[in-house]
C-alpha cells in the first residue's frame, strides 16, 4: 500500500515537471519567436510626422491680425472690469437672446507663424455680470462656471487649451487672468468658443472678456 | 528523442502564433458573415475528424502527431485574431481581436489587482477563480497580453489532447470526433481570444466530465470525487447548471451503495445506500465551496458587490431578459446621452443592491413566473440547439440533439440494446433542465453553460460509440480473434490509466493555480512597491491628477499600432481599415470616433478600467517605452471612459469635441447609441 502511494506520488511529481517544464519551454519559445515574427510584420517606420516641435517660443510686442465671430468682422471695444484700466477686448456670451449671442471669435494671424510664439491671453469674466448674477440667487444656482476653449489651427496639427473660471464662486478669480499661448510654427488662427464640458454640458449665462495686448488688427 | 518529438510537433503551433501567415489560410476556420454557412462549419469539423483517422491504427508517433494537429487547429483560430484584428465570431468581448472589452476588462481588472498586491476592487459575486488564475498568467508573462492569450490557446489545445485520447480509449474514435467537434466549436464561438472565464470553466469542464465518466462507468470512488471537485470548481468559475453537481451528489449514494443482499423493501433500498461514500462525496463539494468562498474573501475587498445573478432573476420576474432590470432601475447608469463622472462601479454596485431588493420582491409575489421561465428556457433550448452552438451551425446542432434523445431514450432500453452508462446521462440532462429556469439562454447565450456542456457532449459521442458498437459486433463476430481483442483491451486499459492520471494532475493545477496561488501571490506584493496599473486607475472619481505614465507600465504587446492603410495586419501592429473596422462601439462610441482620427503609427495600450493610454512612436525609443510617458492636461481625462493622452499626441477638432463636447457636438456623438452589450 505504501509502496504503491509512493510510487504514485512520484509520477505525479514527475508530471507536475512536466509540465513546468511545457509551461517554462513554451512560454520561451513563444517569446523568442514572437520577437522574430514581429520583425517580419512590422516594416522599418519612416520618422513619425506628428513629433510636436520643442523650440523655444519668442514673445513678439506685436502680432499682426483680424478678429471675426467666423460671419462678421469684430473690433475690439475698451472694457473697463475689477477697477482695473481700460483693456481692448472682445465679449464672448451664451443668451438666449440671439441678437446678443456670440460664444465664439477666431483670430486670423497675418502672415501665418514662422517660429514658435507665445500669445498672452487676458480673460475675465466681466464685474457687471458678476454682480448681475450675485444679486439673483435663482440665476446663480443655474450656472457652474465658464469653460472656453482655445483653438490653435495650424498647417499640420491643432492645439487645444481650455481656459477655467468661476467669479461667481472663487472671489480670487474676480480680476484679469492671464494665460501664455504657445503657438506653433505655421499657426494661422486662433478660435475661442464658449463651451459647456461633461457631465452637464452647461452654458447657462456663461460669458467672457478676452483680451489679446499683442494683437494689432490689420485692415483686410 | 520522444520529448524532441512533441517539441518538432508542437513547432507550426507556434509558428502559426508568432509569425504572420496569409489570412486565406486562416478564414475558412472562421465563422466570417461573407463565407457560405456550410464553409462555417464543415473545415473546423473535418479537421476535429483527423485525429480521429490517425488513431485508425495506433502508431508509433500517432500521440505526438495527433498533439501536434489539435494544437494547430485551436492555435489557427487565436491565429486569426492575431492576423485578422477581429474575432472568429466577431464576439463583443473583444476588440481588434485582442483586447478585452466589457466582460474581459473587468476580469483583467481584477487579475491586476491581485498581481499588484491590491486585492479586486470590484466583482460581480463570488468570480475571483479566473481573476485570479489571470493574475498569475499576467505576472508570469509581465503584462503581455499576446503571449498570456497565446499560452491559454496551447493549454485549451493541451486539455483538448488530453480529454480526447480519454474519450478515445473509453467511447472509441468516432465518440471522440463528436467531443472534438463540440469543443472546438465552443471554443471558437466563446473562448478563443478573450479574457472571460469561459477559458477556465471550459477546460475545467472537460477534464471533470471524462473523470466523471471513467468514475461511473469503472465506479471508482477516488475518481468520482475528483470529478465532482473539478465539477464544482468548474462551476464556481463559470457559474451555471448548479443542479447537475447537485445531481451527481446524490447519484453517489445510489451508483456506489453496497451489493450485499440486505432486509427487503425500503429498509434494503435505504439499507443498500453508499451513506458513507455520499457524505464523502458532499464533504468534498462543500469543501470546494467553502474553499471558493475563502479565497472570495481573502481575494476581493469589501464592499463586495452582490452577483449579477439578481439581474437574470429579475429578468425572470418579469418575463424578458436582465436588460428589464437596467430599464426599470439602472437608467443613469445606462444614459447614453450623458456622460457621468460618478465611477462605473460605484453606479453598479448601488445598481445591483436595488436590483437583488426588487427581483426578491417580484420573484415572491409572482413565483410562478419561475415554471414560464422553464418553459421558455427549455423550447430555446431545444428550438437553438444552444448546448451544442446551433446558431453556428444549425444541421450539426438538430443531429447532435437527435442522438442525444435517441441515446437517452435507448438507455432505458432492454439490457442488450441498453446505451452504457445511461444513468450518467440522464442524470446530467435532468440537471441541466432543473438548472435552466434560473440559468435561462437568453441573458449570456450558449457560453454560459462552459462548465456543464461537455458533460453533455458526452451523451451524443455515447450514441455514437453504441452505433459503432453494434456495427462493429457484427464484423467482429465474422472473425476477429477474440485473443487480440484481449491484449487490446489490456493495453488500452493500461494507457487509459496513464492519461487518467495525468488528466486528475492537469485538474489540479488548474484548481490550485485558480483557488490558491492568487491568494499568495497577493500576500507577496500586498506591501512591494513598484509602478501599479491600479494606481492609475482609482475607483472614487474618473478625474484623476496623474501627469505621467510609467513607461515600465507599457510593456510590450500591451496595446495595438495603427499601421497605414493596406499594410500588413499583425498584432499588436494592425492596418488602418482593420483598426476602423474594430474600433469600440456601443457605450463606447464616442471613444471608437475619437480613436478613428488618431494618425498612423499611434499606440494604444489597454491601462484597464475603461482606460486607454494613446501616444505616438516618439513615446517609445528601441521599441521599449521611454522612463516616464507625460501626459497632456487632466482636462482632457475628466472624462468616464477616458483616455489618457500623451502629450506628444496632437488631436484635431473633431477629437477635442468628443474629449469636450459642446451642446451641439453632444448631440452629435451621443444620439447614434446603440443598444447594450451583454455584462
Amino acid at each position: 500500500m505504501k509502496r504503491k502511494l509512493t510510487a504514485g506520488l512520484k509520477r505525479n511529481i514527475v508530471d507536475l515537471l512536466v509540465i513546468s517544464a511545457a509551461v517554462i519551454g513554451g512560454t520561451f519559445l513563444l517569446r523568442k519567436a514572437d520577437q522574430a515574427g514581429a520583425g517580419k510584420a512590422t516594416p522599418e517606420l519612416p520618422p513619425s510626422p506628428h513629433r510636436i516641435t520643442e523650440a523655444p517660443a519668442i514673445r513678439p510686442r506685436i502680432i499682426p491680425g483680424r478678429m471675426d465671430n467666423f460671419k462678421d468682422a469684430i473690433v475690439p471695444k475698451p472694457i473697463r472690469s475689477w477697477d482695473t484700466k481700460p483693456r481692448d477686448g472682445v465679449t464672448l456670451r451664451v443668451s438666449p437672446d440671439s441678437a446678443s449671442n456670440q460664444p465664439s471669435a477666431r483670430v486670423l494671424l497675418i502672415p501665418p507663424t514662422t517660429a514658435p510664439v507665445i500669445l498672452e491671453i487676458q480673460y475675465t469674466v466681466d464685474e457687471s455680470v458678476i454682480n448681475m448674477l450675485s444679486a439673483n440667487d435663482a440665476l446663480k444656482d443655474r450656472t457652474d462656471g465658464v469653460t472656453v476653449l482655445v483653438s490653435t489651427v495650424g498647417i499640420a496639427y491643432n492645439h487645444f487649451t481650455l481656459l477655467k473660471l468661476d467669479p461667481l464662486r472663487i472671489t480670487e478669480q474676480r480680476k484679469w487672468l492671464t494665460h501664455n499661448l504657445a503657438l506653433p510654427v505655421g499657426t494661422t488662427e486662433v478660435d475661442f468658443s464658449i463651451i459647456g464640458p461633461p457631465p452637464d454640458y452647461n452654458v447657462f449665462e456663461d460669458s467672457c472678456v478676452i483680451s489679446l495686448p499683442q494683437l494689432r488688427i490689420v485692415s483686410p | 528523442m520522444r520529448l524532441a518529438g512533441w517539441l518538432v510537433l508542437m513547432m507550426p503551433a507556434l509558428w502559426l502564433l508568432t509569425h504572420p501567415v496569409p489570412l486565406a489560410w486562416l478564414v475558412p476556420l472562421a465563422r466570417e458573415q461573407n463565407v457560405p454557412a456550410a464553409m462555417r462549419l464543415w473545415p473546423l469539423l473535418l479537421s476535429c475528424l483527423v485525429p480521429s483517422l490517425l488513431a485508425y491504427r495506433d502508431w508509433k508517433w500517432r500521440r505526438q502527431v495527433t498533439f501536434g494537429w489539435i494544437a494547430l487547429l485551436f492555435c489557427s483560430l487565436q491565429a486569426y485574431c492575431f492576423n485578422s484584428a477581429s474575432h472568429p465570431i466577431t464576439n463583443p468581448f473583444v476588440v481588434w481581436g485582442f483586447l478585452p472589452g466589457t466582460d474581459g476588462r473587468h476580469y483583467l481588472n481584477g487579475a491586476v489587482e491581485i498581481a499588484e498586491g491590491i486585492g479586486i476592487r470590484s466583482a460581480f459575486g463570488a468570480r475571483q477563480m479566473w481573476p485570479g488564475f489571470l493574475a498569475l498568467l499576467h505576472t508570469w508573462c509581465h503584462g503581455d497580453l499576446k503571449l498570456m492569450l497565446s499560452l491559454l490557446a496551447l493549454m485549451q489545445a493541451a486539455i483538448a489532447v488530453t480529454t480526447w485520447e480519454l474519450i478515445r480509449l473509453m467511447l472509441g474514435r468516432v465518440a471522440a470526433f463528436i467531443w472534438l467537434g463540440c469543443v472546438a466549436l465552443f471554443y471558437r464561438s466563446y473562448v478563443v481570444g478573450m479574457f472571460v472565464t469561459e477559458q477556465i470553466g471550459l477546460p475545467l469542464g472537460m477534464l471533470a466530465a471524462v473523470t466523471l465518466l471513467y468514475a461511473w462507468r469503472r465506479q471508482s470512488m477516488v475518481f468520482w470525487l475528483l470529478g465532482l471537485l473539478l465539477l464544482t470548481c468548474s462551476l464556481n468559475a463559470r457559474p451555471g447548471c448548479y443542479f447537475v453537481a447537485a445531481l451527481l451528489v446524490a447519484a453517489t449514494f445510489w451508483r456506489f451503495r453496497h451489493t450485499a443482499p440486505a432486509a427487503d423493501g425500503s429498509r434494503k433500498f435505504l439499507g443498500d445506500l453508499a451513506w458513507r461514500r455520499g457524505m464523502i462525496a458532499i464533504a468534498a463539494v462543500s469543501f470546494c465551496i467553502a474553499a471558493n468562498a475563502l479565497s472570495f474573501r481573502h481575494l476581493v475587498n469589501p464592499p463586495r458587490m452582490p452577483s449579477n445573478f439578481w439581474l437574470v432573476l429579475y429578468g425572470i420576474a418579469k418575463g424578458g431578459t436582465w436588460l428589464d432590470s437596467v430599464r426599470d432601475e439602472g437608467r443613469e447608469l445606462f444614459d447614453f446621452t450623458k456622460v457621468s463622472t460618478v465611477s462605473e462601479e460605484e453606479l453598479w454596485y448601488g445598481f445591483v443592491s436595488r436590483v437583488k431588493q426588487a427581483a426578491i420582491k417580484q420573484i415572491a409575489a409572482n413565483p410562478r413566473m419561475l415554471l414560464h421561465a422553464a418553459w421558455r428556457a427549455w423550447r430555446q433550448i431545444i428550438t437553438k440547439q444552444t448546448f451544442f452552438v446551433g446558431e453556428a451551425a444549425p444541421g450539426w446542432g438538430i443531429l447532435l440533439l437527435l442522438m442525444s434523445a435517441i441515446a437517452l431514450g435507448l438507455a432505458g432500453s432492454k439490457r442488450n440494446t441498453a446505451i452504457d452508462d445511461g444513468g450518467l446521462y440522464w442524470l446530467v440532462w435532468i440537471g441541466v433542465f432543473l438548472s435552466l429556469p434560473l440559468a435561462p439562454p437568453w441573458d449570456s447565450g450558449p457560453r454560459i453553460y462552459a462548465a456543464t456542456d461537455p458533460l453533455i457532449w458526452l451523451t451524443p459521442a455515447a450514441f455514437c460509440t453504441w452505433c459503432a458498437k453494434r456495427l462493429s459486433g457484427r464484423r467482429s463476430s465474422r472473425g476477429r480473434a477474440e485473443l487480440s481483442i484481449a491484449n487490446d483491451r489490456q493495453t488500452e486499459c493500461l494507457e487509459l490509466n496513464a492519461r487518467l492520471r495525468w488528466n486528475s494532475t492537469v485538474g489540479l493545477l488548474l484548481v490550485i493555480s485558480s483557488v490558491l496561488f492568487p491568494s499568495v501571490l497577493l500576500a507577496l506584493n500586498r506591501n512591494k512597491t513598484m509602478p501599479r496599473y491600479s494606481d492609475l486607475m482609482p475607483l472614487g472619481t474618473t478625474s484623476i491628477t496623474v501627469n505621467e505614465i510609467p513607461g515600465s507600465l507599457i510593456r510590450r504587446n500591451r496595446g495595438i499600432m495603427v499601421g497605414p492603410e493596406k499594410s500588413r495586419t499583425f498584432l499588436p501592429r494592425l492596418a488602418r481599415d482593420d483598426f476602423e473596422r474594430g474600433v469600440p462601439r456601443g457605450r463606447e462610441f464616442a471613444i471608437g470616433e475619437f480613436m478613428k482620427e488618431l494618425p498612423d503609427n499611434s499606440y494604444i495600450a489597454v491601462l484597464g478600467r475603461p482606460r486607454y493610454l494613446i501616444c505616438d512612436r516618439s513615446a517609445f525609443q528601441n521599441e521599449a517605452a521611454i522612463t516616464r510617458i507625460p501626459l497632456q492636461a487632466a482636462d482632457w481625462m475628466a472624462y468616464k471612459y477616458i483616455f489618457s493622452l500623451s502629450s506628444s499626441v496632437a488631436i484635431t477638432a473633431k477629437q477635442v469635441m468628443i474629449l469636450c463636447p459642446s451642446s451641439a457636438s453632444h448631440e452629435i456623438f451621443w444620439k447614434p447609441a446603440v443598444p447594450l452589450s451583454g455584462k
